[in-house]
């Protein structure tokens, strides 16, 4: 009798943890223009869902300093779609203006295109 | 069962009409907004790509960072607590077995304020205790007059 409740509460585990939503690794490559800015030195993404934060830059490095950056994101999740906005030295772009929206192409690698401040 | 379901009413129907108004208004608010956003129904947003009744994938892993026994079944947790969001949520709304799901509300918001959002200070507090409070009202009245729980007590318990 005893073992049946254990098999039943390991059962019961095993179900819930069938029920956690799928996660998918998604790759997406992020390249940045930023105009009419010199001397810069932090570019990032800040966002929801690991590995972006809404608090800590995500880093792109510089292509072409003070002009274009690029970086490339690996998450695991199980949205079809991320939201972010880009900083510069810290500041965020788009002010009181919604964030920026990727969805995830059905291939490997998402490719991702921006104008810092511009939509 | 006739406990459960049965509700208290109060001397007019007014004052059940009060008091069904932040029932249903957070009933409506868990099962299409909070609950709906990380359990799958069928509302869910598309792009959340959540099957039905299948927990957000990031949900477990916030559970387990509150330690214990949520770290012990983190899936379990999130499950029940995303499950009485948005089912819960549903069934308040339209005040039936509304004690059973007051219950399972008011174990979730415990959690959330005192697990998720203490360190966070009063006012990161404030939606899961607005909740609280509202579930511990149904969990103590039942549906009142303005709920389907009434209308059962009403045909097979014989009570008005």
């Amino acid at each position: 009798m005893k073992n049946k409740y254990y098999l039943l509460t390991v059962l019961l585990f095993v179900g819930f943890n069938a029920c956690v939503q799928k996660t998918y690794k998604r790759v997406v490559v992020v390249e940045l223009l930023v105009k009419g800015k010199k001397d810069i030195q932090t570019v990032g993404i800040r966002g929801s869902g690991k590995p972006l934060s809404w608090d800590t830059d995500f880093p792109l490095t510089p292509v072409v300093k003070d002009s274009l950056y690029r970086t490339t994101i690996t998450a695991f999740t199980g949205y079809k779609f991320a939201e972010f906005k880009f900083t510069v030295n810290g500041e965020f772009e788009l002010n009181n203006k919604p964030d920026r929206r990727v969805e995830f192409s059905k291939g490997d690698t998402t490719f991702f295109k921006a104008i810092f401040n511009e939509k | 069962m006739k406990r459960l379901i049965k509700p208290i009413c109060l001397p007019f129907w007014w004052q059940d009409f009060l008091l069904a108004i932040p029932r249903m208004l957070c009933g409506f608010w868990l099962a299409f907004e909070f609950g709906a956003a990380k359990f799958g129904m069928p509302w869910s947003p598309v792009d959340k790509n959540l099957g039905l009744f299948e927990v957000s994938f990031w949900f477990p892993n916030d559970v387990a960072e509150y330690g214990g026994i949520f770290a012990m079944f983190p899936a379990f947790f999130a499950w029940m607590g995303a499950f009485s969001e948005a089912v819960g949520g549903l069934f308040i709304l339209i005040g039936f077995q509304t004690r059973i799901f007051s219950f399972l509300i008011v174990c979730t918001m415990m959690v959330a304020v005192l697990l998720q959002q203490f360190h966070n200070g009063l006012w990161s507090m404030l939606a899961a205790l607005g909740f609280l409070w509202v579930s511990l009202h149904n969990l103590i009245l039942g549906s009142g007059r303005f709920g389907i729980d009434y209308l059962i007590s009403k045909k097979y318990f014989n009570e008005k």
